[in-house]
């Protein structure tokens, strides 16, 4: 606690503003701290010495949006501001209030708040919404021209009609479940950048190729007949056991190995194979597809990347499947890499912790 | 005799297909094209009456394709459509600026978007 002019009664009074989570500042009228407690001073990375002088207006010479405030209610222009400051990547919310003496002897409050996460948080849902927003006009334009089509566009029922019923059904079909995977994929996203993902996760031992298999079974069914022809080669091998989220892990191959098809032309295969290694358990899924460009492996698992160059243009892709995937790896305390060769293929390799582990 | 011909820029292959088709049925020739360069190449090829511009898109964006399009004699007369999921606080009066005739944000209600085109085309013919 910091004072000036203090006297006894003020015993109370001190005690309470040095616990608030607030920076408090009390200015008598003529601009000088009558009492501030220690936070505030932290939170303007004001040193002690510098309350020497007591001349607030001095102490935040550097800041001229607060000096603004402080002599915009000072004056009487205002009864009271609220500025944003940023000092050391902190972000500051400062309010100026009148203490309301009598005129001519008016005093002033200063509050100070660190707003930074506030700031984050609020940062991180603008720009959440915008994706969101973003991402799903396309997939409902496409669904609302297709579904005016079959309220207002095709008349009687004939053979014609009939194929061309069944082409705007599976249009609307397949951008339903595109925004179906942009739903949970966003989800994902919430979890994982409001730091609650590990929560979600269910640890467990399992054998790998139970995932492994399971996602290539799912993968035939949901993948379109021009996309893999030649498909995934895997040898099973149930000795190998992870201590994994047994979901997110089948997520995870189930990507990697969509991937790995859908870049890879229409005579595409992948090889899928996995390897002891004592302290990991590694699986390697390797393509012969187009690879990717040496400027894009900075940003491979960065969020919403997209490689453009597709063979196969595939609009399910959201961007989002790789950064996920590689932030799930991270908290299940596994690793994730890739190595490409444009016009050779890609092989992305993840490491899992063995059974066993807790 | 067509109500006129319509060529859509757009990466998203389902929605150039649907608005192909809605286009079709209300009397319009159309080609879609999916990127700025395949655009580009479509307009000489296609000579439109009007085109349906996306912004973002990989490679080239709309406003580049746009920018492209203004270069050249051939076609820098060919009212252009902007045509986009971005949010934009003042999508028309930018599309506008830039020279493009108007803007329709998706998602768009077909018959809308056919009243908008045909405006366009009967403004270009007098």
């Amino acid at each position: 606690m910091k004072e000036h002019s203090m006297d006894s009664g003020h015993n109370d009074l001190e005690r309470f503003i040095e616990r608030l989570p607030l920076g408090i500042i009390v200015l008598s009228a003529d601009l000088r701290i009558s009492l501030c407690n220690d936070l505030s001073m932290r939170l303007l990375d004001v040193g002690v010495e510098s309350l020497l002088s007591a001349d607030f207006m001095d102490i935040i010479k550097n800041f001229d949006v607060l000096k603004e405030s402080v002599l915009q209610v000072h004056s009487g222009k205002a009864q009271q501001q609220h500025v944003v400051l940023t000092i050391a990547e902190k972000s500051l919310s400062c309010s100026v209030l009148n203490t309301g003496d009598a005129p001519g002897n008016e005093g002033l409050i200063v509050l100070v708040e660190d707003a930074t996460d506030l700031n984050k948080i609020e940062q991180m849902k603008r720009e959440f919404i915008g994706t969101l927003l973003h991402k799903i006009r396309s997939p409902l334009a496409t669904m609302k021209t297709s579904l005016s089509m079959l309220k207002y566009g095709v008349g009687q029922p004939n053979p014609q009609n009939h194929l061309e019923m069944r082409e705007l059904f599976a249009m609307c079909y397949e951008e339903v479940n595109r925004l179906s995977t942009l739903i949970n994929d966003m989800r994902d996203l919430f979890l994982i950048e409001t730091k609650l993902a590990e929560k979600d996760l269910v640890m467990e031992d399992f054998p790998v190729d139970a995932a492994i298999t399971s996602a290539i079974t799912e993968l035939k069914k949901t993948l379109p007949p021009e996309i893999g022809g030649k498909g995934i080669m895997f040898r099973e091998n149930a000795e190998l056991k992870v201590h994994a989220d047994y979901e997110k892990t089948k997520k995870i191959f189930f990507l990697l190995m969509k991937n790995a098809l859908q870049y890879s032309g229409p005579d595409a295969s992948a090889e899928v194979s996995c390897s002891d290694a004592g302290d990991s358990i590694n699986i390697i899924i390797k393509d012969h597809g187009i690879g990717i460009s040496d400027s894009m492996t900075n940003q491979v698992f960065s969020k919403y990347f997209r490689e453009d160059n597709f063979t196969t243009r595939n609009s399910a892709g959201n961007g989002l499947g790789l950064f996920i995937a590689k932030s799930y790896i991270d908290l299940m305390k596994g690793s994730m890499y890739f190595n490409s060769k444009q016009g050779e293929g890609t092989s992305f390799h993840v490491t899992l912790p063995p059974a066993g582990r807790p | 005799m067509t109500a006129g011909k319509v060529l859509i820029i757009d990466d998203e292959k389902l929605l150039v297909k649907s608005t192909c088709m809605a286009l079709t049925h209300y009397g319009y020739e159309t080609k879609g094209a999916m990127n700025g360069e395949e655009g580009l190449k479509a307009v000489l090829e296609f000579a439109p009456d009007v085109i349906l511009l996306d912004i973002m898109m990989p490679g080239m964006d709309g406003w580049q394709v746009l920018e492209k399009l203004q270069q050249n004699a051939d076609t820098k007369r060919i009212p252009v459509v902007v045509f986009t999921a971005r949010e934009y606080s003042n999508g028309k009066a930018m599309a506008v600026e830039k020279g493009a005739v108007d803007f329709v944000a998706k998602p768009f209600e077909p018959r809308e978007l056919v009243a908008t085109l045909e405006k366009i085309i009967a403004r270009d013919k007098e």
